[in-house]
């Protein structure tokens, strides 16, 4: 042994034999032999190991059958005014629309009775559902839609929701600032249940965005008197199935069933709602595996195939496509990506199925056309076929056999949503098929949006995108996304424009309809961005919930009022 | 002993000074805004506009940076952006608790442990124990948290089902096990490293020697004689070990569900949340800066040459 060890030489030794062996031989504590110089801390690593077992046993995730338990991120906030997040999947259970919008275009009634507009398309009249009450048990009035409205528009109040309603006359002059008196914006109460709207230029599309959580009402009373602090749960009422119990910040959010709702009173009656403020998707996926949620909106990709392969949670997987589209875009406006050919060629050697099967593993739609498949205007028929062969004589006849000549050119990709992997399938796709060389350039989330919003002036060559429909109405994606240059690709075909314009001003619906197909027809020809697929949520439901989703159209959300307990 | 204290915490307000500054300019140099988060749209610039008008983001820099320090020093230090209806005193008030609960069992847990390791396997060295601990040591140092908090949530959660997977009930509750277990982890294997090479080295010393031959039994000298010297180094590594814990862990908080501080520290950042940026690392900046303090205050406890060092 070490020479130091000396310190511990034992030299006394007791007279008397019994003394010895006590001294020598362990103690005994609870049937575990320990030496006497452990006693103390041995007994007190027992006993809070103990208090901790007794702990455990009362914190057990409180499972009565009656309380519907999910999981979601910390909402940035309550108020239907103010955000267009994530946090309107919240922002759903409590307050309620007039209406929403089926999938196939008609109206399920709520807040309003019914709708009718002028024959000039410039006035609109709805008339309120006198059964909705606040969760206080005050009826809900045009007057609380007038005011709902106004803020949304109010510079004051910055709400990202404005943008929602600027067809509205005198809109987007409030919004600016230009005119300060909110009386003069085109939202009227006409009297206790009728609200008339006049429009600045005919727009149909504002019959779908009326059914949009975002024109959601809020209690005029409430907010003059409380102001930003109105969303706190002793204060706050709403008009829709639930109200808000308590919300302890990134803690969790108890909902209850409003007695005073005006619709079909939902038949679970309490919902706690964890909040999780890491990958959502991972949280819920290990939360719903060990019987702590009932329901999780969404499984993180790398797990996908073990979900989809095990039994139990395949079957309790629920795939719901969404409405949008994820691209490739180009400059249009610079070459060589100014030149249609080289558009379509690189458009030709793209293998959707790989990358949907890679990414996605195959929860993904392939996308054969830009604009997502419940928009009228989408026509599948337009897609761009072609084979190598095809793709290689269009780039030879842009200049660049073989790809010779073509500039080596950046792929900006965000960190978020699997975007560096498309990038890579890409680059690698029109490398291997054209000879055409990149480098994918990857960016975190908030500084990629910054990027983006940077190219209105900036030049930029390929980067990887997606839009998702606001609302179900063609102008949504034919007139934002590329007559506005909402993503700046930057691409100007004159007949294309014409035809988007057109299509926006006309009210019969089926003439809409028509110039919108038009209008595809060219898109799909001229390929400013290459589509690639259609993305899916996925969700999880323990067996004995049903019902969360309602036929309700382009945004996928729950509805936890319309879900019910099968024991 | 107290004019020093005074001194020192004195001589830390300039450093608090130039850290705000740094953070303050690199937080609003970052390309980003905290507005255009999540939606769809691109942010219209009239909402921006806007936004950045109620939140005097469009002032010049040099007027935020005064207003900001200015507000700070009586107690304001903003309001959140990413959370709207929380200011950065409540985020404060409502989170650190937590975190500071779980940091400081952590601490606990890994001095205990980690000197009870350390010093066996000194005691014992060159035996089974000692390369049992070293083995130990090197993995709990290596092993990343965010790697252990997930296998702890995997195994102990949702396989055996003897935690919750998520979540904070108290310190008195079967949630404070994981967090506390993987914050505690590596300090542990460091401390017991540290220690158990600390107490080698002064295991030859003569003076040892001496207590013996005068009569002190073997768990005396180790606790008296060995132990007090062999802290030192640990102490300083401690401070370190504290005020990174302490102040809140962004995996272990976020992957467990706990409700603490240290998430906001990068969720802040990727929000570009610019009060919370600020306000979270003048936090973490007092925090080092007293624990040093304490390590000081440990020193001149420990070690009677370097008080009368202080004295004179």
């Amino acid at each position: 042994m070490p020479s130091w060890r000396y310190i511990f030489l034992r030299e006394r030794f007791p007279a008397d034999h019994e003394s010895y062996v006590r001294n020598r031989y362990p103690i005994a504590l609870g049937g575990i032999a320990v030496k006497r110089i452990f006693r103390v801390p041995v007994a007190v690593v027992i006993s809070v190991c103990l208090l901790l077992f007794i702990g455990s046993t009362q914190d057990t995730a409180g499972q009565t059958a009656r309380t519907f338990r999910m999981m979601a991120g910390e909402p940035s906030s309550l108020d239907p005014n103010l955000v267009t997040d994530f946090s309107t999947y919240l922002i759903v259970q409590l307050f309620e629309p007039m209406y929403i919008l089926r999938t196939d275009g008609s109206l399920q009634m709520l807040g309003a009775r019914s709708v009718s507009t002028s024959a000039d398309g410039l006035t609109w009249t709805f008339r309120l559902n006198p059964a909705y009450k606040w969760s206080d048990g005050q009826p809900v009035t045009a007057a609380d839609y007038e005011f709902s409205w106004k803020r949304d528009l109010d510079p004051k109040v910055g709400g990202t929701v404005s943008v929602f309603l600027l067809d509205i006359k005198n809109a987007s002059e409030f919004n600016s600032g230009k005119i300060t008196d909110p009386s003069q914006v085109g939202v009227t109460a006409v009297d206790n249940y009728t609200l008339r709207v006049t429009l600045a230029h005919p727009a149909p599309q504002f019959r779908a965005v009326v059914g949009l959580p975002y024109l959601q009402p809020v209690p005029k009373l409430v907010v003059q008197k409380w102001g930003d602090k109105w969303t706190d749960p002793s204060h706050i009422v709403s008009n829709g199935p639930y109200k808000l119990t308590s919300w302890q910040h990134d803690k969790q959010i108890v909902l209850d069933a409003n007695p005073y709702y005006g619709g079909t009173k939902p038949s679970i009656k309490h919902a706690v709602i964890s909040i999780t403020s890491t990958d959502p998707c991972v949280a819920q996926l290990r939360a719903f595996e060990a019987n702590e949620i009932d329901f999780a909106t969404c499984v993180p990709p790398q797990e996908i195939s073990r979900v989809m392969k095990d039994p139990k949670l395949g079957a309790e997987l629920k795939r719901l496509p969404m409405s949008g589209t994820v691209w490739v875009q180009f400059d249009n406006s610079r070459a060589p990506w100014n030149d249609v050919r080289v558009r379509q060629a690189l458009a030709m050697v793209v293998d959707r199925k790989a990358i949907v099967d890679a990414i996605t593993q195959g929860t993904a739609t392939v996308a054969p056309v830009l604009v997502a498949k419940d928009i009228p205007g989408n026509n599948p028929v337009d897609a761009l076929h072609g084979s190598v062969a095809q793709a290689k004589q269009l780039l030879a006849a842009a200049g660049f056999p073989d790809g010779k000549g073509f500039p080596k050119f950046t792929i900006m990709a965000s960190a978020a949503r699997s975007q560096k992997q498309i990038a890579e399938l890409l680059q690698q796709m029109w490398s291997d098929k054209l000879g055409v060389s990149s480098q994918v350039s990857v960016l975190e989330e908030n500084a990629y949006r910054a990027w983006i919003k940077a190219r209105n002036t900036e030049p930029y060559e390929a980067v990887i995108e997606q839009w998702y429909s606001d609302y179900a109405d063609p102008q949504d994606w034919y007139d934002l996304v590329w007559a506005k240059d909402y993503r700046n690709i930057h691409y100007s075909d004159p007949a294309f424009t014409k035809l988007v314009d057109q299509g926006e001003a006309e009210l019969s619906a089926q003439k809409r309809v028509a110039l919108f197909r038009q209008a595809n027809a060219i898109l799909e020809k001229d390929q400013p961005c290459i589509a690639l697929y259609y993305p899916a949520d996925l969700w999880l439901f323990k067996p004995y919930v049903t019902g969360l989703h309602i036929d309700q159209g382009t945004l996928n959300l729950y509805y936890i009022a319309s879900a019910h307990f099968t024991k | 002993m107290g004019r020093y204290i005074g001194r020192r915490i004195l001589a830390t307000l300039p450093t608090l000074l130039i850290v705000y500054t740094v953070v303050f300019f690199v937080a609003h140099s970052t390309p980003g805004s905290p507005w255009d988060i999540g939606t769809n749209r691109p942010l219209d610039p009239q909402v921006q506009a806007n936004l950045n008008a109620r939140y005097h983001l469009n002032d010049p820099l040099a007027k935020q940076y005064v207003s900001y320090l200015w507000n700070a020093l009586h107690g304001d230090f903003g309001p959140s952006y990413r959370e709207r209806s929380l200011t950065v005193d409540d985020l404060v008030r409502e989170f650190l608790p937590v975190s500071l609960q779980i940091g400081a069992c952590a601490v606990a847990v890994a001095v205990v442990f980690g000197l009870v390791l350390g010093g066996l396997a000194a005691l014992h060295h060159g035996s089974w124990l000692d390369s049992a601990v070293t083995l130990a040591t090197t993995v709990g140092i290596s092993l990343p948290t965010y790697a252990f908090v997930s296998i702890l949530i995997v195994v102990l959660g949702v396989r055996l089902r003897l935690v919750p997977t998520f979540g904070w009930n108290g310190l008195l509750s079967s949630t404070v096990i994981v967090p506390v277990a993987s914050l505690a982890l590596a300090p542990m294997a460091a401390f017991a490293r540290y220690f158990r090479s600390s107490m080698l080295e002064i295991a030859g010393m003569d003076y040892l020697r001496t207590a013996r031959a005068k009569g002190l039994g073997g768990f005396a000298i180790v606790s008296r004689h060995m132990a007090r010297n062999a802290l030192i180094p640990v102490l300083t590594i401690a401070a370190v070990y504290a005020a990174n814990i302490m102040v809140g862990s962004f995996f272990v908080e976020s992957i467990a569900g706990i409700p603490g501080f240290g998430r906001y520290f990068v969720l802040a950042v990727q929000a570009r949340d610019y009060p919370v940026i600020i306000g979270s690392t003048l936090i973490y900046a007092v925090f080092v800066v007293v624990m040093n303090l304490f390590v000081d205050i440990g020193y001149a406890v420990l070690d009677p040459r370097i008080r009368s060092e202080i004295r004179s």
